[in-house]
């Protein structure tokens, strides 16, 4: 097990979104929801977490443009996005790419799989730090 | 296969001189091979947008069933309370996928089938509060209010109350899922010219300008709709719902916020002409009347254009929806006799509807066509016109003239008479069809009739029984004997009907021959107990018309006979009842009217004559 992290769930997918945060509460991490990009923005700035698990298709302001925001504020350097998507297109895994996003995990994904990969990635930014 | 046989035809014989008929043919062949092109051409459009649509929207509800279910597989949820909420989560997302699927098939069913309209009359008002209850439990949940309101007396619509159920349904779900947590959704049912209009208003975010044409397209979502639950299919069918019905669907952004969607269905016929409306929904329902007795899908009235061309001033039930208003610039050909198909195809209709020419049929308007012209199209699957029903065309054609060349307001008589004649014509009186059309018109030029009396026949033909609709519907549906006061009750008809069409009889003639139709060569008939010649004989032959399709077709309380049998009776009472002439004169065309004449049909219990 990873060491705790700070990670915000962006999906407006209220089932998805709930299951995604007890199984990392399970696994001791902190963590806070936002239903849309801007509400994403405004934890941002509050919460101030290590990984933003991003969708893509959501109301309001879209996870593209989010990501790009955040990867605009210095501030947020050092935070990984990991970016769900049910679109199965390479265009849409490239935008997001290009935003900033750190990983792409296609919908419908293994709740595991994507608990392991999250703290997989934070296992190797520990390491570099 | 059909194609390349044909194909090969064409090219056995390129080396010869093309005849004019295969010009013709290859011309048809060009324009039906277009056609399937554009046709393959939207279809493979329609299959990027479903492939973008499913890809998306039916992976949303899969990726929280397949995460919630290995939760419950790996022992993610061990606490009793906690598995009942994940399984409920399952379940309320594969629900969520049905309801996506479903509507895929309500699309497809509407989009590539050919659903027919089961129409009568609708309380919109009705069915709109019928529908709004239904969304009682998920508006109050998101604190929201439904509201239906009724703009003062509201007539009923034509339409399938099963499809305009569903068109509403797609509507309100729609508006309250765009209005915010405890917004408000109105609808309000009222009437327009001809139709009756039933907005649906809410107080969301409305629709950016860039949406508002593309908005019904099949899997066209908003970026407002990117966060909402659905398919980009809702609107599409509310679209296809209401072009089937003929009617229109609009939107508009509210005076402050929200969007108002606008369904427009016509009105019933009977509304329509007991109603105060204005001219436009008479001639709606002239329309109507005569799609119906034709058993036409689509009537189209066309006015002379400058240019020579027709222009469509009302459409009657399919209206091809992309083009219309492109194809109205424009306008058609002329229909002339077998150039109806032509007309048809300038206005697009037969890219969907039947490509057959037998299967339309224009009536001009006026001499020669000066007034315009009616185009009546039969639908694909319906049998095509046949050349006993062409001849009942001038009958109707004269009818629908009288009435158009009413000024701007039919007078309250007239619509009555005409809604006694819409009534008559459902209930099916058996010895006014087209085939009884042609067989008297056959019957009066054997007998020497002249030109102007063989078309007061025709019309009286048609009009000489629509006064039972006015006689009490028990006695017309009696079976066995009736009673001296029911039989008197059946004898008044005659009187009746006159009454009530003396609007649309213009021609004395006519009357008469519907007067006198029910008197005896004898003079023991009624009313006026006229005998031998002094009885009209346009009304002697309506006599004899009428008690052969009496007796082939049966009556409620008798069944019909075979067309042997039947004419033994008619000439048993010839010299007594009936003209021995007339007589004569059905027994000489019987033989060769045996092909085209059916003898004994099962009776209908609901028709009389």
């Amino acid at each position: 097990m990873a060491l705790p992290a700070r990670i915000l769930i962006v999906d407006d997918e209220k089932p998805i979104a709930n299951l995604l945060a007890q199984t990392f509460e399970q696994d001791g991490h902190v963590v806070a929801s936002a239903g849309d990009g801007i509400d994403c923005m405004n934890k941002m700035a509050s919460f101030r977490p290590d990984v933003v698990v991003m969708d893509i298709m959501m109301p309001k302001l879209d996870g593209v443009e989010a990501t790009k925001l955040i990867r605009r504020n210095q501030t947020y350097a050092g935070t990984l996005i990991i970016a769900l998507s049910a679109r199965a297109d390479d265009k849409t895994r490239q935008r997001m790419q290009e935003a900033g996003a750190d990983a792409f995990v296609r919908k419908p994904f293994s709740i595991a799989r994507l608990v392991a990969r999250v703290e997989e990635m934070l296992a190797v930014r520990s390491g570099l730090r | 296969m059909n194609r390349q046989t044909s194909h090969c035809e064409y090219a056995d014989r390129a080396d010869g001189p093309a005849t004019a008929a295969e010009v013709v043919r290859l011309g048809d062949e060009v324009r039906r091979l277009q056609e399937e092109i554009r046709t393959l051409g939207r279809l493979n459009r329609l299959q990027e947008r479903f492939v973008a649509v499913a890809s998306h929207e039916f992976k949303t509800p899969l990726t929280s069933i397949t995460a919630y279910a290995e939760a419950l597989l790996t022992g993610a949820a061990e606490d009793p309370a906690r598995r009942t909420e994940f399984l409920g989560v399952v379940r309320d997302e594969a629900a969520r996928l049905l309801r996506m699927v479903n509507r895929i098939l309500d699309f497809s069913r509407l989009e590539y089938g050919s659903r027919l309209l089961d129409r009568a009359p609708v309380d919109l008002v009705g069915l709109a509060q019928e529908t709004s209850r239904s969304f009682g439990a998920a508006a109050a949940a998101r604190g929201q209010t439904v509201q239906v309101e009724a703009a003062g007396w509201v007539p009923s619509a034509e339409a399938d109350a099963d499809l305009v159920r569903q068109a509403l349904v797609n509507l309100l779900g729609n508006a309250l899922k765009f209005a915010p947590d405890g917004g408000i959704v109105t609808v309000t049912v009222r009437e327009t010219a001809g139709t009756v209009a039933v907005d649906v208003a809410d107080n969301g975010p409305g629709i950016p300008a860039a949406d508002l044409q593309r908005i019904f397209s099949a899997f066209y979502r908003t970026d407002e709709a990117a966060g909402v639950d659905g398919t980009g299919l809702g609107l599409s069918i509310v679209n296809h719902i209401v072009n089937l019905h003929g009617g229109c669907v609009t939107v508009a952004n509210g005076p402050d916020r929200g969007a108002v969607f606008t369904v427009a269905l016509p009105q019933t016929v009977e509304t329509v002409l007991t109603g105060a409306a204005g001219d436009r929904s008479i001639v709606a329902n002239l329309l109507r009347l005569l799609a119906e007795f034709t058993g036409a899908a689509t009537a189209v009235l066309l006015q002379n254009g400058p240019d020579g061309r027709g222009r469509p001033v009302h459409w009657l039930g399919f209206r091809p929806s992309r083009s219309a208003a492109l194809r109205e610039s424009t306008g058609c050909a002329l229909p002339r006799g077998t150039r109806a198909v032509e007309a048809a195809r300038d206005l697009g209709l037969d890219a969907h509807g039947p490509r057959d020419r037998n299967r339309w049929l224009s009536l001009e308007l006026g001499p020669d066509g000066e007034h315009g012209a009616v185009l009546l199209g039969r639908a694909a699957a319906a049998a095509a016109f046949e050349v006993v029903e062409r001849r009942q065309v001038p009958v109707l054609a004269r009818l629908a003239e009288r009435s158009l060349a009413g000024a701007d307001r039919l007078p309250e008589p007239t619509l009555e008479a005409l809604r006694v004649l819409a009534q008559a014509h459902r209930q099916g009186v058996p010895a006014a069809t087209p085939a009884a059309v042609a067989l008297a018109a056959d019957l009066g030029e054997r007998l020497g009739m002249g030109r102007a009396d063989l078309a007061a026949l025709q019309d009286a033909v048609l009009l000489h029984d629509a006064g039972m609709a006015r006689v009490e519907e028990e006695i017309v549906l009696a079976r066995g004997d009736l009673s001296p006061d029911e039989q008197e009750e059946i004898d008044r008809h005659v009187e009746l009907g006159l009454d009530l069409l003396a609007p649309l009889l213009v021609e004395p003639r006519v009357a008469a021959m519907i007067r006198h139709h029910h008197e005896r060569w004898d003079g023991q008939g009624h009313p006026d107990g006229l005998a031998g010649q002094d009885i009209p004989l346009g009304a002697r032959v309506l006599a004899v018309v009428d008690a052969w399709f009496a007796l082939t077709r049966g009556r409620s309380y008798r069944p019909g006979r075979d067309a042997a049998s039947a004419l033994t009776e008619i000439r048993r009472c010839g010299g007594t009842q009936f003209d021995p002439d007339v007589v004569t004169g059905i027994t000489d065309l019987v033989d060769g009217l045996a092909e085209t004449v059916p003898g004994a049909p099962p009776a209908d219990p609901a028709t009389v004559s």
